[in-house]
């Protein structure tokens, strides 16, 4: 019982990871709050759906989702943020609010007000133990995700991008003094967050099997929860402080019960560990 | 003569109503020293900022060679040989001593296509070994630059501008900071560079430092130039002299 829960709050926890991803890159480099990254989100949630139900297949579904909102997200580089970057912190985080805002509603427009589905066909086999059950979509979820931090981590800390990433994260100007083109560097974290956006739209969208126009919202708020509890900016601290989230929603619901609401706990959490910790779980004191 | 290597023409840059820079020219000769000295506020870095791209010149021509700098990003300036330190140390300070001179070395040689590969090539780490142990800290390269000591990072810092293999050094205040004892070791690093065909234009507040390292001197005040020449000549301008020491009345700008 304890065993199971703990392994769906874990899946749960996988999934605020992979959506709070891409924020906490953007941030680290950036130290904007990039909400509309919850509009790619969705992007990639609708995209993934109209490839799946016109192809059938996961794979190119996935793949397609990933170069669309990818694309997506250098689009809101080069012509949402850049023009206002070096302006006072709260511009770019209005254009960011009034951009998620705007996609919110060309979804509803385009695709309809409606839930659709996404009911993903995987022939994986799932987990059937005396003690633990798992879904092959739970497993699904859980794999690409360890597959994708897999990836992020080698290109953060073993490639040439991933030191010139982590220099500009520190001082912009002094990585440019040194022949870092910190503009692409910038413009390729949002690409790559963005990708990484669509994987989380379509792993939620068939994990609950709804795809609709807000589906944006809870995980924008939860998923700014998360890169604060992780620390701004740490990458394992945002898909450590997400696997707690979702133990921690999931767990309260079946200790306490329903006594508050499940987006409530996000919040609750965050206050306890800034209450205890003000730089994040894995944040640095700056 | 040498050739000219450097050439500022009629720079000035305002920031809002505040003139920072005041048509101000210089040109550096090819494997000299040249320093840029004056009071606190004279520009001096602002001049620093404008050539290396982080400052845009309202007016105003830079020149590197045969190219221009004016209006290129940093990373085009640093690419084209224009290295710099900083009047506080910037070193990267969470990442590795190693890693600081790596990024170093990166000038020109991070294409698109190389984004991929391993910063750490055994090229890489021999050379940025190699630029470390010219200012004597290859001991201390897996070390976090962060927690080195403030002279230490201040040669992190050069060994990662000499990395650049630039043309042209800029040296923002190098013995800012330092004991007397640093300040020599530091100077005669300095020459080192020099002599091995790098030419530096270096910012000092402290006169001495800077006369005793440079070929030629040219003295900034309220973002003019108000004198330039061979470090003897310029100690007994009386303007210099006044515009260290003060006239009584400030605020003034020289004619």
């Amino acid at each position: 019982m304890v065993i199971q829960q703990i392994a769906n709050g874990l899946v749960l926890g996988s999934l605020y990871a992979l959506v709070a991803l891409g924020l906490t890159i953007v941030y680290g480099v950036l130290r904007v709050l990039h909400v509309a990254h919850a509009g790619v989100f969705v992007l990639g949630a609708y995209a993934g759906l109209l490839v799946y139900v016109s192809s059938g297949s996961i794979v190119l579904c996935l793949a397609v989702a990933m170069l669309v909102c990818g694309f997506a997200g250098f689009l809101m580089y080069r012509f949402l943020y850049r023009p206002v970057l070096g302006r006072p912190a709260l511009i770019p985080l209005i254009v960011s609010i009034g951009t998620f805002m705007f996609l919110e509603d060309l979804y509803r427009l385009v695709m309809g007000p409606y839930i659709k589905a996404l009911p993903l066909k995987l022939s994986l086999p799932g987990l059937d133990l005396p003690f633990l059950r798992l879904t092959g979509q739970q497993l699904f979820i859980v794999g690409v995700t360890a597959l994708l931090l897999l990836a992020l981590w080698w290109l953060m800390k073993g490639t040439r991008l991933g030191l010139a990433w982590r220099a500009s994260a520190q001082d912009m100007e002094t990585a440019g003094a040194h022949g870092i083109n910190t503009d692409v560097i910038v413009g390729l974290c949002f690409v790559i967050g963005s990708a990484i956006a669509a994987v989380a739209g379509i792993m939620v969208g068939s994990y609950y099997n709804q795809v609709y126009p807000s589906m944006g919202s809870v995980p924008a708020y939860k998923a700014l929860a998360v890169i604060v509890l992780g620390g701004l900016g740490s990458v394992p601290g945002t898909v450590v402080a997400g696997l707690a989230l979702g133990l921690a929603e999931t767990l309260t619901m079946v200790w306490v019960g329903t006594i508050l609401p499940r987006e409530a706990i996000a919040f609750l959490v965050l206050i306890l560990m800034l209450l205890v910790k003000p730089t994040g779980l894995l944040g640095r004191a700056s | 003569m040498a050739d000219r290597l450097f050439r500022a023409e009629g720079v000035t840059k305002r920031f809002g109503g505040l003139t920072a820079l005041k048509d101000v020219s210089i040109e550096v000769d090819e494997g000299s020293i040249f320093a840029v000295i004056g009071p606190n506020g004279a520009g001096k870095t602002t001049l620093f900022n404008v050539v290396s791209g982080v400052y845009r010149a309202d007016e105003g021509a830079i020149w590197l060679g045969g190219s221009t700098l004016h209006g290129l990003g940093t990373h085009r300036i640093a690419r084209l040989g224009v290295a710099r330190t900083f009047q506080i140390t910037r070193l990267f300070k969470q990442l590795s001593v190693m890693d600081n001179v790596i990024l170093g070395l990166g000038r020109g040689d991070i294409p698109m296509g190389g984004l991929i590969r391993g910063p750490r090539s055994k090229e890489a780490v021999d050379k940025a070994l190699e630029t470390l142990a010219a200012v004597g800290l290859e001991k201390s390269a897996d070390t976090k630059a962060g927690t080195l000591p403030y002279g230490d990072q201040r040669r992190v810092e050069l060994a990662r501008a000499m990395a650049m293999k630039p043309r042209l050094l800029l040296l923002d205040e190098p013995c800012a900071g330092l004991t007397h004892h640093e300040a020599v070791n530091l100077a005669e690093v300095v020459r080192q560079v020099r002599d091995t065909g790098v030419t530096v234009v270096l910012v000092e507040h402290n006169m001495h430092v800077a006369m005793g390292l440079a070929d030629h001197v040219a003295v900034l005040d309220h973002g003019e130039k108000i004198a330039e020449g061979t470090p003897e000549t310029v100690q007994r301008n009386p303007l210099v002299i006044e515009a260290y020491l003060g006239r009584g009345e400030s605020g003034e700008s020289h004619a």
